[in-house]
């Protein structure tokens, strides 16, 4: 009888320490670097060469999203190669190897759609880290910026 | 074994295996990003981005050598506008919004001395976030270089 009240004791006991130990609840520091844009330019009259820097080798980082507007209140995914809707602009796998600088091309309405370009108007863009994981965005990059020819 | 001791040493137990004895926070500094240098008015023009958001965030410490190799292990601290190189180069505030940020270097500061930038040397230079609280780096930015010249 004197060790079976010893054991309700020690059972709320493991309980309470668990709880205060946060296992209950644990969940891992979910933050992704931040890419910096680098530049918009426009190569051949005809396409716009994105370049922005990035250094994400979080294990839970699936890529980039590059968004792109035409007045800064609207902005639109741009779409990877591929142009399928359901994929991130730029998948990629961490990065451990030091800030880099990647390189993305947008040739043809295709990519910036429902946006189309035309001459002479000025496309934003900006970029962001995202993890598929957990569903969770970085921060938003710095914004540039070109007019198309 | 006297069972009313026992409930202590498991709590002790489930105490340490949960690891509250060696409590230790994740510091995670974010790298600054896209320095570039640029020679002019006989001075170089360091410019990075940075997003650092943590709120033991202290500012930036950047390093100047004059050999890419070893920048990262024997860089010079580039002083802060008092002359400082005990404490980070640029002061700042923990921020959500990507910022841009710039330093005129207009000597080459080694442990000893300070002396003027050199007529075509080529200096290397990198930014590393850094904590106060925990005196703690982050990562290091990209490595930018320059070829310092007096007429540019």
């Amino acid at each position: 009888m004197k060790n079976k009240r010893g054991f309700i004791f020690i059972i709320p006991l493991i309980l309470i320490g668990l709880i205060s130990c946060g296992v209950e609840k644990f969940e891992p520091p979910i933050k992704l670097v931040t890419p910096a844009m680098e530049n918009a330019i426009i190569t051949n009259s005809t396409m716009i060469y994105l370049t922005f820097w990035g250094y994400n080798k979080e294990s839970y980082f699936s890529g980039y999203v590059i968004y792109v507007s035409t007045n800064t209140n609207d902005w639109y995914k741009v779409l990877n190669y591929d142009l399928d809707t359901n994929k991130i602009t730029m998948p990629l796998t961490p990065n451990t190897g030091g800030a880099t600088l990647y390189k993305y091309w947008i040739s043809n309405n295709n990519y910036i759609s429902p946006l189309t370009l035309v001459s002479g108007v000025r496309y934003y863009f900006y970029v962001r880290a995202y993890s598929s994981q957990y569903d969770v965005y970085s921060y938003p990059s710095n914004i540039t910026n070109v007019v198309y020819p | 074994m006297n069972m009313k001791r026992f409930p202590l040493i498991l709590l002790f137990t489930l105490l340490c295996s949960c690891g509250i004895e060696t409590f230790q926070p994740v510091i995670s500094l974010a790298p600054p990003l896209g320095l570039k240098a640029t020679s002019t008015n006989k001075q170089i023009l360091l410019e990075f981005w940075g997003l650092n958001s943590e709120e033991y965030f202290s500012g930036y410490y950047i390093y100047i050598y004059v050999n890419q190799e070893e920048l990262l292990t024997k860089g010079f601290v580039v002083p802060d506008n008092e002359g400082y190189t005990n404490r980070p180069t640029i002061r700042a505030n923990p921020t959500t919004e990507m910022t841009k940020f710039s330093k005129w270097v207009s000597y080459y500061t080694n442990s000893i001395s300070a002396g003027p930038l050199q007529e075509g040397q080529t200096y290397f230079f990198v930014v590393k976030a850094y904590s106060d609280q925990y005196n703690a780096y982050g990562d290091p930015s990209n490595i930018a270089d320059v070829v310092y010249h007096t007429n540019d």
